[in-house]
């Protein structure tokens, strides 16, 4: 039986299905009987789909701007 | 917020190449951000903008090349990723896995054969829209997401925040797969342990 701390350990394998067939079928009877790391699957989901995304890097209005004059630049030669 | 507000693909880019500025700032807005993580992850935080700067330029020149064979965003994606590549930095950069063991080995939220100590409670706010709305977490995430060991917070930008598939990451960094699989989780648990935090206390 695998415990909470491995399959914490191996959550993004899980949610990838990047394991082999007995290990898949460990992981999801420990689930199955295991509310907690149930959820911990359900969160790490999330914060991997928040984190594709999130703006975590957003351009400043200048650099925007900069680039929108590039943009009228390049397409007014071609 | 998403890449929804924006036309469909062959629409987006007609009209990009006659010139709609409009739309292009559109573009900007919802690809910025990946990229920058890109270029981020693969040139250094100095000279990410920088890159940026080319590879927007060069997104805008190649503009009639493309052939719509790939998502517009993977596109830009391999543009600045491109870019940063001419422009990687130059220090050594050696991955080191022993501070991930280390972290499992000493992870407090386990008991010692391995059962969660606390229950893990459930969240508040649970939808990824929910949690994209909520300014102050997204800002803790940016602040933890910048206190990760190097090649973690290079991972994850290049894969989660950049969208880059796995092999490629593996190339740029010179990473073997389940190194890179192990790097990349680490990063991953640790955001959701940031968000849990936050969910359970309202705090950073
Ligand atoms: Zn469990």
């Amino acid at each position: 039986m695998l415990s909470c701390k491995q399959i914490v350990e191996h959550g993004s394998d899980y949610i990838e299905k990047d394991m082999g067939f007995w290990r898949k079928v460990e992981m999801k009877l420990h689930l199955m009987i295991c509310v907690h790391c149930r959820r911990y699957v359900r969160q790490l989901k999330r914060t991997i789909n928040m984190l594709s995304r999130g703006r975590y890097y957003a351009p400043s209005e200048e650099q925007v701007e900069q680039l929108k004059q590039q943009y009228q630049e390049v397409n007014g030669k071609r | 917020m998403k890449d929804e507000s924006l036309p469909p693909e062959t629409e987006l880019v007609e009209r990009l190449r006659n010139n709609d500025v409009a739309l292009f700032e559109r573009v900007v807005k919802t690809y910025h951000s990946s990229m920058y993580a890109v270029a981020h992850a693969i040139a250094g935080p100095a000279i990410a903008d920088e890159v940026l700067q080319e590879a927007w330029i060069s997104a805008i020149n190649a503009l009639d090349k493309f052939e719509g064979r790939s998502a517009l965003k993977s596109w830009l994606i391999r543009i600045v990723a491109n870019e940063a590549k001419t422009r990687l930095r130059k220090e050594s950069r050696s991955i080191s896995l022993d501070t991930v063991d280390e972290h499992w080995a000493t992870d407090s939220r386990f008991t010692p054969n391995g059962h969660w100590v606390e229950s893990n409670p459930g969240w508040d706010m649970s939808s990824p829209d929910e949690l994209l709305a909520a300014d102050e977490l997204q800002d803790c995430v940016k602040k933890h997401m910048n206190k990760l060991p190097e090649n973690q917070q290079q991972i994850l930008n290049l894969r989660d925040v950049g969208g880059l598939e796995m092999e490629a990451i593996c190339n740029i960094l010179g990473v073997t797969a389940s190194n890179a699989r192990v790097l990349l989780h680490r990063a991953r648990d640790k955001m959701q342990q940031v968000v849990a935090r936050f969910q359970r206390t309202g705090k950073c």
